[in-house]
């Protein structure tokens, strides 16, 4: 990191929890913005729980669609925390400091999210009782196991408890620091969560351990969770799903999402809460860098997937790979798809300037979940249209407004809930910003300074 | 122990100055009697191995594609252990990790080894029949797949070699102005008038960042189409889109196992123990944990699908390429390559060990070598490549002895050219050993020190 700032613990206290302890004029006006869009998608919810799913476009013989593809997309948002958190910790990387809450924050309201999109989806949402639960012990009628949608209940339900655990945990020493700086109801919040931390070295060792084993740990199902989605699919015989490389293509493909996610939400964060202290250019421009990969290793797979499905040569793959990319309206979300999740961003990031630019990582944050969205939508309706070998049987799907408004709903609950948890919370780790000042070290080479860090134990 | 061990090499470290790692460096370029032992046992190998393949070519000829199932496997084993290497000092460059120093120009070398792969390469790709009728990704390209696939392995090798060439520029100047006259000329014209001026400092960066980047799209290719070729599409039915990283993966973990063990030996027995020491073992044997894993995680994702999807086609290819013939190749790959490692490396003790990332390595390398057998040997063996899906399962095909001389030829071959290019290029680069001795400082703290690490850019 080349751009520093020497500041002080105290200094440090008092930026970080500025916003949380002052409450700007805009921060209503956005809470309020954003909760009127989320009370439209929970209305409508409503709505289509009154009436049933009919007033979906779901019908025969496309049953997965708007809900299941935003199901998936917010699932692939998730693995922005244990991509930048605990990948990034175990490597000792410098530059995540700053970044970890946020994206470990993010991970744990996705997957809330997605949560909720898949319950949802089922219409009326106490019949998923039936699909989790063994109800009937005494004809021994239990859930099928073997089925990817119970491995799905397993492995969110992992995830989510181990992402909360890796918020909480990191929170522990910040609450300790703030609470002597909050009133109120705050303060008691405060003193509670940091659970007697006094800042003890073994307090510190053991908040230490506890943060990388729980960074190990997370790494196994932050794999096995979107494996496991893309084996709802996958594991079908549905034309163009049962490809072997689906597991790896949706964990790359999650990566490229969330990872793009965490730049586009430290942009909005570093902009309208005043961290530019502590989201620098320097950060922008490695996870700008980190993309970069991440998003031509997704090309390279999504490039196998369909190479792949066309090499058997099989009327039907053929039939849907058409409908995939030719046909109208999938020929311009195809277009888009590719535009806003490669062709557009990729370049743009692999220049220096305009990777260091907040509003460019911004914009290109969000084509990229544009494009990804689009990718699944993709993947998974024009399949469905032409699942079974009749073509009579063969059917389009048209969402109606109820889908839209709800998908729209589910981004505006998301940024509603990190707006909600950076004023309760700082949004930026401040016991890991210390840590990155004392770490910080120069060396002199002839008459220059080099910028230098200790280094950690391996 | 081992504390005390770290603190006792960081003072070494302390001793080296600029012209000693020089002068030392350049003194492995002179060969000793251990040297003519190692390479005229290896040689013996390697035209042993010339001569059983040239008795295979008369006796079976190259229409017979089941005599050369092994050769093939030793065409993918040296594709995955020596061709992707460079990558191992193009990755650790492009991340900047602070211990890649000695790493990088032993895991360069293997290029010259890729060499012994091309010319394994090129009569077997002779045994390749067309792809008219058959599922490839060729689409009936005109003259696929032996235009193509040639075309990218002869780029793979000329890329190395110059990647390898270009790192060693300056380390080739520094021979001409230190090493006697007898061998100043060739360094001199090596050395292409390296003066060392900021201006040739910046192209060495540039070109090798570009070299690098274009070397990594060029494996991504080779481990692409060679798999495909050589093995996948002369299986009728097997279509398994993640095979080509099933192939990178298992490339990239044994050019790094590879990478190690090539340290273990310059420290044992190159003399280059001052400068590879523990943590040159440790923190690639964390990269080597992960590859493990990914290289498990493509593999299972192939096998479950596989399994779940249960159609005929894919029941037989289970018959084939896990429970039957190769069931045995298969145990002992998952086990070599992915549960030893998995239990070893996770403890911190053994990573932390010079000799227990080593036999790790050794492990995965022989691993590689089952699922080479699994793969090539089984693909071979298939005779009609044209077919919907496979049809019966071919039975196991055991080595010969004119298979075991053809692979220990190729393997010996591959070594040999490895040690010859020791004895052109130094061993270690010297400008990047340089380099660390201007960025890495020990301060004093308490009775102890603490390392600095320079971050320039």
């Amino acid at each position: 990191m080349q751009e520093r700032y020497d500041l002080t613990d105290q200094q440090i206290n008092k930026d970080l929890l500025q916003f949380v302890l002052v409450t700007p004029r805009w921060f209503w006006l956005a809470a309020g913005g954003l909760g009127i869009f989320v009370a439209a998608a929970a209305f409508t919810y409503g709505y289509v729980i009154f009436e049933g799913l009919i007033v979906t476009g779901l019908n025969r013989p496309v049953y997965w669609a708007f809900l299941i593809t935003t199901f998936v997309f917010w699932i692939g948002i998730s693995h922005a925390g244990v991509m930048i958190s605990a990948i990034l910790h175990l490597s000792q990387a410098e530059w995540r400091r700053p970044l970890t809450r946020m994206a470990e924050v993010l991970t744990v309201f996705s997957l809330m999210t997605a949560g909720l999109m898949v319950f949802i989806h089922t219409g009326r949402l106490w019949r998923t009782v039936y699909w989790l639960l063994p109800y009937d012990f005494d004809r021994g009628i239990f859930v099928n196991v073997r089925s990817p949608l119970v491995w799905d209940i397993a492995a969110i339900s992992t995830y989510l408890t181990a992402s909360s655990l890796l918020v909480f945990i990191g929170l522990i020493p910040d609450m300790a620091a703030a609470a002597p700086y909050a009133k109120g109801w705050r303060r008691w919040l405060y003193s509670t969560l940091s659970l007697g931390f006094r800042g003890t070295p073994r307090q510190w060792r053991v908040h230490y351990l506890g943060n990388v084993l729980l960074a190990g740990l997370v790494l196994a199902v932050f794999v096995s969770v979107h494996s496991i989605v893309s084996w709802d699919f996958g594991m079908s015989l549905v034309p163009t799903w049962h490809a072997t490389v689906f597991g790896p293509y949706f964990v790359i493909g999650a990566m490229h999402s969330g990872v793009a996610a965490v730049a586009a939400v430290m942009a909005i964060f570093q902009r309208t809460t005043g961290l530019g202290r502590y989201i620098t250019a320097d950060h922008f421009d490695t996870i700008g860098r980190l993309l970069i990969a991440i998003a031509t290793t997704w090309l390279f797979f999504f490039f196998l997937e369909v190479t792949f499905g066309l090499m058997p040569q099989e009327s039907q793959e053929i039939a849907v790979r058409q409908l995939q990319f030719l046909t109208w309206p999938n020929n311009l979300l195809a277009a888009i798809f590719l535009l806003t999740a490669y062709i557009i961003p990729v370049p743009l990031w692999c220049i220096r300037r305009f990777r260091r630019m907040p509003s460019v990582m911004l914009w290109t944050g969000l084509l990229v979940q544009v494009g990804m969205w689009l990718e699944r939508f993709l993947i998974f309706v024009p399949s469905l249209s032409f699942k079974q070998p009749f073509t009579f049987s063969w059917a389009y799907y048209t969402p109606r407004w109820p889908e839209f408004v709800i998908v729209l709903g589910s981004f505006f609950f998301v940024a509603l809930a990190l707006l909600i948890f950076s004023k309760i919370f700082p949004i930026v780790p401040m016991f890991a910003v210390k840590e990155g000042q004392i770490v910080r070290e120069e060396i002199e080479i002839g008459q220059r300074k080099v910028p230098a860090v200790i280094k950690e134990r391996g | 122990m081992a504390q005390r061990h770290v603190l006792a090499q960081s003072k070494m470290e302390h001793k080296l100055t600029a012209p000693e790692v020089t002068r030392d460096v350049l003194d492995r370029l002179s060969p000793r009697p251990q040297f003519w032992i190692v390479a005229s046992v290896l040689g013996i190998l390697f035209a042993a191995g010339a001569i059983a393949f040239v008795i295979r070519l008369f006796s079976a000829g190259l229409d017979h594609r089941a005599s050369w199932g092994y050769l093939a496997m030793a065409l993918a084993y040296l594709l995955a252990t020596v061709q992707p290497a460079p990558l191992v000092a193009i990755g650790l460059t492009f991340t900047k990790a602070a211990w890649r120093w000695p790493l990088v120009r032993i895991s360069q070398l293997f290029a010259v080894a890729g060499i012994m792969s091309l010319l394994v390469y090129l009569p077997l790709v002779a045994t390749l029949p067309a792809t008219a009728g058959r599922r490839t990704i060729w689409f009936d390209w005109p003259y696929a797949p032996w235009l193509y696939d040639t075309i990218a392995m002869l780029a793979a090798v000329a890329l190395g070699l110059a990647i390898l060439y270009l790192s060693a520029v300056p380390d080739f100047a520094a021979a001409r102005d230190h090493l006697p006259k007898s061998r100043r000329n060739l360094y001199a014209r090596l050395a292409l008038n390296w003066q060392g001026t900021p201006r040739q400092w910046t192209m060495l960066r540039v070109g090798s960042a570009l070299l690098g980047a274009f070397y990594m799209m060029l494996i991504v290719l080779v481990h692409l189409l060679i798999p495909l070729d050589f093995a996948m599409t002369l299986v009728p039915g097997w279509i398994s889109s993640v095979f080509p990283a099933i192939s990178l993966i298992g490339g990239l973990q044994a050019s790094l196992a590879a990478t190690i063990v090539a340290m273990y030996l310059w420290r044992r027995w190159g003399g280059l123990e001052r400068y590879i020491h523990v943590d040159h073992f440790r923190e690639p044997s964390k990269i080597l944990l992960a590859l493990c894993l990914l290289w498990f995680y493509p593999r299972w994702a192939d096998f479950l699908t596989r399994w779940y999807g249960r159609t005929p086609r894919e029941q037989i290819l289970l018959a084939f390429l896990e429970f039957g013939p190769y069931f045995v190749p298969w145990v002992l790959a998952m086990t070599l390559a992915f549960v030893v490692p998995l239990f070893t490396l996770i403890q911190y003790r053994i990573r932390n060990s010079i000799l227990g990332p080593t036999l790790v390595s050794l492990s995965v390398l022989t691993g590689n070598f089952f699922e080479g057998i699994r793969f090539y040997v089984g693909a071979f063996s298939v005779e009609e490549t044209a077919a919907h899906q496979l049809e019966r399962v071919p039975l196991t095909q055991l080595p010969d002895v004119l298979d075991i001389f053809m692979v220990l030829g190729a393997l010996a071959g591959a070594a040999l050219m490895y040690l010859a290019a020791t004895k052109i290029v130094p061993p270690l680069a010297i400008w990047e050993l340089k380099q660390e001795l201007l960025l890495r400082v020990h301060r004093p703290f308490l009775r102890g020190e603490y390392t600095v690490l320079g971050k320039p850019h």
